[in-house]
């Protein structure tokens, strides 16, 4: 609606704003990225330098030679690679019964799916802390990962339904007159064309799970269970925070997210795209 | 074939309908669910009703009926009145702010823009960085000797920002937007695509200016989309609990950006009262549930 605007100063107004719009989303990461790469002696100078004067790697240092944010990156990876795969495998048949498969409990099913979505997930922290402390589970990996898993998957049901019914319906129509049964429909033909929907979706599974803070901080005590984003805020001294420090050990957790999300970018839109049209 | 020669069997034909497999699909999900999540809701439900906390594992302890007790506590409790208000302030500020940009932006973005994709990821990518992360450039923009103060000079407030009464929720609803935008630009271009482009035509040729086209063609044309944006961003605002637990110093100056859930975290897992942080769950909860339909009777009446 904005494309052809009549006039020259019209489209001029308009690519100012975009701009000055995206600096605002854009700019606090590169301060991140600015704080994370000066010596910090730079990073105390009042008032600060816009552009960086100095190029120094003492934050870095600092965070690959304190072994809990080493071993905080492998709890990350495993706890959200973790979740991935369960929602991927949970969510995948469940959004597959609910797009193509007529069954008497589609309905229930739905709303329960959509009553998770809707509810404050803290508004069960105190009980889940209680049943994991009976079950001795808190401070291990599923501590964290079964409630990740419990609020990432509507999401991925809600994206895989909507990938799943964008498949013509012709293909798998065909493979049952073969004399393929729903669960060979679904293993054989759907789920090969759907791969690219479930890798998109897998990945902000994955994003979801390896920014979350809120269960991580309530379930992992030590640095045997935490993730990164409990380890972040804890780069401190006695006396102050170590803001470059944070700052680098941001970038490192933040750089891969946002390379997987550029490369995948298209489809993530897409896929959101396809999820919100119903 | 064989399903001619099956006696009739109603209710299990009623539950299995046509593809009886679809209940063996859906099976671990409901699981998953009915242990996981249908348990904790009843136990909270139940708690909220005990003086309630947290022993040994099977140390066998006194947790007495209180009836509503615990609900009677949060709505006399000063903390608790000031979460609920500071969740107005965050919705009040939140949700027209995203509401507007999100789909301004959304428009901006469905154009044929030289560099759209560019901008589009760079909308989406605060949505995808942990808050953790985001948080400690926040807190220095915002710091007495930080990037903020710096350009204003004199003209920042005393005590600075994160410290004082009155910016600090502000602040950490303008950190929630900003984060979140990227989100809810997709969420409109999506519904974008589904505005027929013969309606703009027709105002085109009726004499609409690119203002008055967007007034009457594209924001009733994405009015479904509204209605989510609005409620998944109340249903954040209810919710917020990273934002003051770190940016603020877990609800600082003097408990002035408390959150409900900042206040449940504090309560039942720092201060072992569990019951009590179960019943500001439950009001959450309800609060919640009974917004989002307020919300969603209001936007979609006719």
């Amino acid at each position: 609606m904005f494309g052809d605007f009549e006039t020259r100063w019209g489209k001029v107004l308009f690519y100012v704003l975009i701009t000055v719009f995206v600096l605002m989303t854009i700019s606090p990461l590169l301060w991140m990225a600015k704080m994370a790469l000066v010596s910090p002696a730079e990073l105390d100078v009042y008032p600060p330098k816009i552009l960086p004067e100095s190029l120094d790697f003492t934050s870095f240092k600092t965070i690959f030679g304190d072994a809990r944010f080493r071993s905080a990156l492998v709890n990350t990876v495993v706890i959200a690679g973790f979740t991935t795969v369960i929602c991927l495998s949970v969510g995948s048949i469940a959004a597959y019964a609910l797009a193509r498969l007529k069954f008497g409990l589609r309905g229930p099913v739905l709303s329960m799916i959509l009553a998770v979505a809707f509810f404050p997930a803290v508004a069960i922290i105190a009980p889940l802390f209680l049943q994991f402390t009976n079950w001795g589970i808190v401070n291990t990996y599923q501590s964290m990962i079964i409630p990740d898993v419990l609020f990432a998957l509507p999401l991925t049901v809600y994206l895989l339904v909507a990938y799943f019914r964008e498949l013509p319906l012709d293909i798998e129509e065909a493979a049952k007159v073969d004399g393929a049964s729903p669960m060979q429909a679904f293993f054989r033909v759907t789920l090969p064309l759907s791969i690219p929907g479930v890798v998109t979706t897998g990945l902000l599974c994955f994003i979801f799970a390896a920014t979350e803070f809120l269960f991580a901080n309530t379930f992992a005590f030590d640095s045997s269970t935490q993730p990164v984003t409990v380890i972040i805020p804890q780069f401190a001294t006695q006396y102050r925070t170590d803001y470059g420090a944070q700052a680098a050990a941001s970038m490192v957790v933040t750089i891969p997210l946002t390379i997987l999300v550029l490369a995948f970018q298209r489809r993530i839109v897409s896929g959101l795209t396809a999820g919100a049209v119903k | 074939m064989a399903v001619a020669a099956r006696p009739p069997r109603r209710l299990i034909n009623r539950i299995a309908g046509r593809h009886p497999v679809g209940v063996a699909f859906a099976a671990p999900y409901m699981i998953f669910l009915v242990v996981i999540y249908a348990y904790p809701i009843i136990l909270a439900i139940y708690m909220s009703f005990h003086d309630y906390f947290f022993a040994a594992p099977g140390a066998h302890v006194d947790r007495p009926f209180i009836g509503l007790d615990n609900y009677i506590t949060a709505f006399e409790d000063p903390a608790f009145r000031r979460a609920l208000f500071n969740v107005v302030v965050f919705l009040v500020i939140n949700v027209p702010l995203t509401v507007g940009l999100a789909l301004v932006l959304a428009s901006a973005l469905n154009t044929a823009l030289p560099f759209r994709t560019f901008f589009r990821a760079s909308y989406y990518l605060p949505y995808v960085t942990a808050s953790v992360a985001l948080i400690g450039v926040w807190l220095w923009l915002f710091n007495s000797d930080g990037l903020v103060n710096a350009i204003i000079g004199e003209a920042g407030p005393d005590p600075t920002w994160l410290v004082n009464r009155f910016w600090a929720m502000p602040i950490i609803a303008l950190f929630a937007t900003w984060k979140q935008l990227g989100f809810y630009v997709l969420v409109y271009l999506a519904a974008l695509q589904n505005v027929p482009q013969e309606l703009y035509d027709a105002a085109a040729v009726d004499g609409a200016g690119k203002l008055r086209s967007f007034q009457h063609v594209t924001v009733p044309g994405v009015r479904s989309a509204t209605t989510l944006v609005i409620i998944l961003a109340t249903i954040v605002g209810a919710n917020f609990f990273t934002e003051p637990y770190l940016l603020t110093g877990g609800g600082g100056p003097n408990g002035a950006s408390i959150s409900p859930v900042l206040l449940m975290y504090q309560e039942g897992i720092e201060q072992n009262k569990p019951g009590y942080a179960a019943a500001i769950g439950v009001i959450l909860a309800i609060g919640v549930v009974v917004v989002s339909l307020v919300n969603r009777f209001l936007l979609e009446r006719d």
